[in-house]
């Protein structure tokens, strides 16, 4: 039952069992003592007085007066009500002399005919006389008996017998137990619910590990938070762990996603590139067909106005083919901080319509061995990509900087936050999200960027986009030419 | 000023009141006290009224007069026949037995006579013992060795239902007193005693508990009640002058009240031939010559 049993109810009941356990076995240890220390008392008592009452009871030994024996006798009877030994006084020849109960031990018999456990026990001590007190508490079932000498000038002429009945010990006892037991109720009554309450605190981060745990499977890991304090502990160092984990699964998501983008993104590129090739092989042959046609002299107006009709359209076939086949040609030069200071100035004119604030971080210093079209071209088209999503009188922060063996770049512009499912796409071609656009701008960036070996991330979160651009030149690869 | 005037004038009355009270006590102080023995022929278990008997006593004899209280009769006996003492209330065998040297001051009247009876008893639930002759071989309680009705009688009685006392009984023992002998049967304690008749009937209305647990078996010929006597070298005078004030009691309310607390109904100066009966027991018994 308890292996089954959650912790939100095993260790505060854990806790409130110690606490009853600690309770009953030091109200048992008391009520222990109490008895020994009551009984202790009553033999205490017991034998002063009757060593008391000897004394008090001699002279009427002495001189047969039986009437003041007892009457010394009542004395302690009265004093107290809930006086209930009884006594005797017996005379050297073991007969009852006086008595605290006439009636049942009556004056002048032997002791013997009247209650012969009690003479027995006077016997068993072999002397005609207790000379010497006695406290017997175990050979009398029910009673407890105390006796003391009646000497007279050092000679025992009779002794002094106080009988208690066993159960006088017992209101005492239970009246002591009762008061102890309040006591420890009344304890108890507070402790056990600090236990439980103490128990819950204590389970607490250890169930709230656990609920999150159980998220892990059906909730976005994106949503998942765990509200556990940190702590030194044990459960300190589990959350620590959860939350290294829980990064972790968010990372190989992520990176399984951009997998899934960028394998998406090669397939359509080798789709996109041979039908590009299909295209343009027989293209270039009807253009040419156009050149030689004209050469050989068209003097029909209709017949030229087709020509013309049939070479501008696809003239804008090849245009369009060659947009979305990224071509690699041969760099005039290398990639000067000119160049991209001239990629400011054609973005400038955009951003000034819009009056958005244009904030130029620009930390090249040298020529960089990367090819300036296609860098060239990447920057605009991300500048102009920024100032287009940026709202009227919007700020975008552009920073270059070259590190490590490659160029980096960051464009930071306002806007609206762009959900993940469009971020996951938009590098696809015509997957504008704009009117307007034809839908090869970033796509052609995207194909760029992955030619020239570098990585493309656009994040965006809180009314802000970024997007983080490398081109890496140390050891990068000759880019294979297009055809 | 006026102040002192009035607090000198205080001074001046609160010491004229000490003296005054001071020579009152002197007038009173002069005659030796009058010293009266007591005895448990009555119950002296109640203070208040022993108080006012003394001032009803002090006031109409016109001296001081001081109680004696001891632990037997032979005790008030012995100091009353020294001298020590001028009165006492006794039994009617201490008068008999020292009679000559005894004068009779007056007789208590108890239900309208200066007579009573010694009675038998036994504890309740004794339902057997019928009269003196079925005694139970138990535990006698007797009340004084000079008391009449206490010991002289039944030991008397015990003879003629032809009991020997010290053998029929396992033992017998003196209490001091009537009352106690009633006690004494009620817890049993003892198996039979012997009471002064006025104590248990005064007993029954005053104590109903203690009688409730006694049976009273028999009850013997009247005898003269215990009377109150003086030394026969007192004052004639002083002893009129007493047995005046107490035959004089029921005339007065505080003196009615006293007696009717007392269960009796007055004094009476009665012939010392009351007690022959009792002499005659005595003598019988071997007591007196």
């Amino acid at each position: 039952m308890v292996r089954g049993m959650s912790y939100r109810f095993r260790i505060p009941l854990s806790l409130v069992a110690t606490t009853l356990f600690t309770a009953l076995v030091i109200g048992l240890v008391t009520i222990w003592h109490t008895y020994k220390n009551v009984r202790i008392d009553l033999i205490d008592n017991g034998s002063r007085l009757s060593y008391a009452l000897a004394s008090a009871v001699q002279p009427a030994l002495m001189h047969d007066d039986v009437w003041m024996a007892y009457s010394t006798l009542l004395g302690p009877r009265t004093a107290s009500g809930a006086f209930n030994a009884t006594l005797i006084v017996l005379d050297s020849e073991k007969r009852i002399f006086a008595s605290s109960k006439p009636k049942q031990l009556p004056v002048a018999v032997s002791l013997e005919e009247v209650d012969a456990p009690l003479a027995r026990i006077l016997d068993a001590y072999k002397t005609d006389l207790p000379g010497n007190s006695i406290v017997e508490m175990n050979a009398l079932k029910d009673r407890l008996l105390l006796t003391a000498p009646i000497t007279s000038d050092g000679v025992p002429v009779g002794a002094l017998l106080l009988v208690y009945p066993r159960q006088v010990l017992w209101p005492r006892f239970t009246s002591i137990v009762e008061q102890g037991g309040l006591s420890i109720m009344l304890v108890l009554a507070i402790i056990i619910p600090i236990g439980w309450i103490a128990g819950r605190r204590m389970v607490k981060p250890l169930l709230m590990l656990a609920s999150c745990m159980a998220r892990l499977r059906e909730e976005d890991l994106e949503h998942i938070r765990c509200a556990v304090e940190e702590g030194d502990d044990e459960i300190g160092h589990l959350n620590a762990r959860f939350h290294e984990l829980l990064v972790g699964l968010r990372e190989k998501r992520q990176l399984e996603r951009q997998m899934v983008s960028s394998e998406r993104l090669a397939a359509i590129g080798r789709l996109a590139a041979g039908v590009a090739h299909e295209i343009n092989n027989p293209l270039g042959g009807m253009l040419v067909a156009i050149d030689t046609l004209r050469e050989r002299g068209v003097t029909d107006t209709h017949t030229e106005r087709t020509l013309s009709l049939l070479e501008r359209g696809l003239t804008q076939i090849r245009d369009t083919v060659s947009a979305l086949l990224v071509e690699a040609h041969r760099e005039p030069h290398a990639l000067t901080v000119q160049d991209i200071e001239d990629t400011r100035t054609l973005v400038l004119v955009q951003a000034d319509r819009k009056n958005i604030r244009l904030e130029w971080d620009n930390r090249l210093s040298d020529t960089l061995p990367l090819p300036s079209t296609l860098v060239r071209q990447v920057v605009i088209n991300i500048l102009l990509n920024a100032v287009q999503f940026t709202p009227q009188r919007g700020r975008v922060k552009t920073c270059f900087i070259s590190e490590s063996g490659a160029l980096s770049m960051t464009v930071r512009n306002e806007g609206e936050t762009i959900e993940q499912k469009i971020l996951d796409h938009m590098f696809e071609p015509y997957y504008s999200n704009r009117e307007g656009g034809s839908g090869l701008g970033l796509w052609v960036t995207y194909q760029i960027v992955k030619r020239l070996n570098g990585e493309i991330k656009v994040t965006s979160q809180r009314n802000e986009t970024c997007c983080h651009v490398i081109f890496p030149f140390s050891n990068r690869e000759e880019p294979p030419d297009a055809n | 000023m006026d102040q002192s005037i009035y607090s000198s004038l205080r001074w001046g009355l609160f010491w004229l009141v000490i003296v005054f009270a001071a020579c009152a006590s002197v007038t009173v102080g002069q005659a030796a006290p009058l010293r009266i023995g007591l005895t448990p022929v009555f119950l002296d278990d109640q203070p208040r009224v022993i108080r006012a008997w003394l001032e009803y006593l002090e006031q109409h004899v016109g001296r001081e007069v001081d109680f004696v209280h001891r632990g037997s009769y032979r005790e008030i006996t012995d100091l009353l026949l020294r001298g020590k003492l001028d009165v006492a209330w006794v039994c009617g065998l201490p008068y008999v037995e020292r009679i000559t040297r005894l004068s009779l001051v007056a007789v208590p009247l108890y239900q309208g006579a200066p007579l009573y009876r010694s009675y038998l008893i036994v504890p309740r639930d004794n339902t057997n013992t019928q009269s003196w002759a079925d005694l139970p071989p138990g535990v006698f309680a007797f009340s004084d060795l000079d008391s009449n009705s206490g010991y002289l009688y039944p030991r008397w009685a015990m003879r003629k239902a032809g009991i020997d006392v010290e053998t029929h009984f396992r033992k017998t023992f003196f209490t001091g007193g009537h009352r106690e002998v009633v006690e004494a049967v009620a817890v049993g304690l003892a198996d039979v005693g012997a009471v002064d008749g006025y104590v248990w009937e005064t007993l029954r209305i005053n104590h109903p508990e203690l009688t409730a647990d006694t049976r009273v078996v028999a009850q013997s010929e009247t005898f003269g009640f215990p009377p109150i006597v003086a030394r026969d070298d007192l004052p004639d005078a002083e002893i009129r002058e007493l047995r005046r004030v107490l035959v004089a009691m029921p005339d007065d309310p505080k003196g009615q009240w006293i007696l009717r607390q007392f269960n009796l109904d007055g004094f009476v100066e009665v012939e010392p031939t009351l007690y022959d009966s009792i002499a005659e027991m005595s003598q019988s018994m071997g007591r007196m010559r």
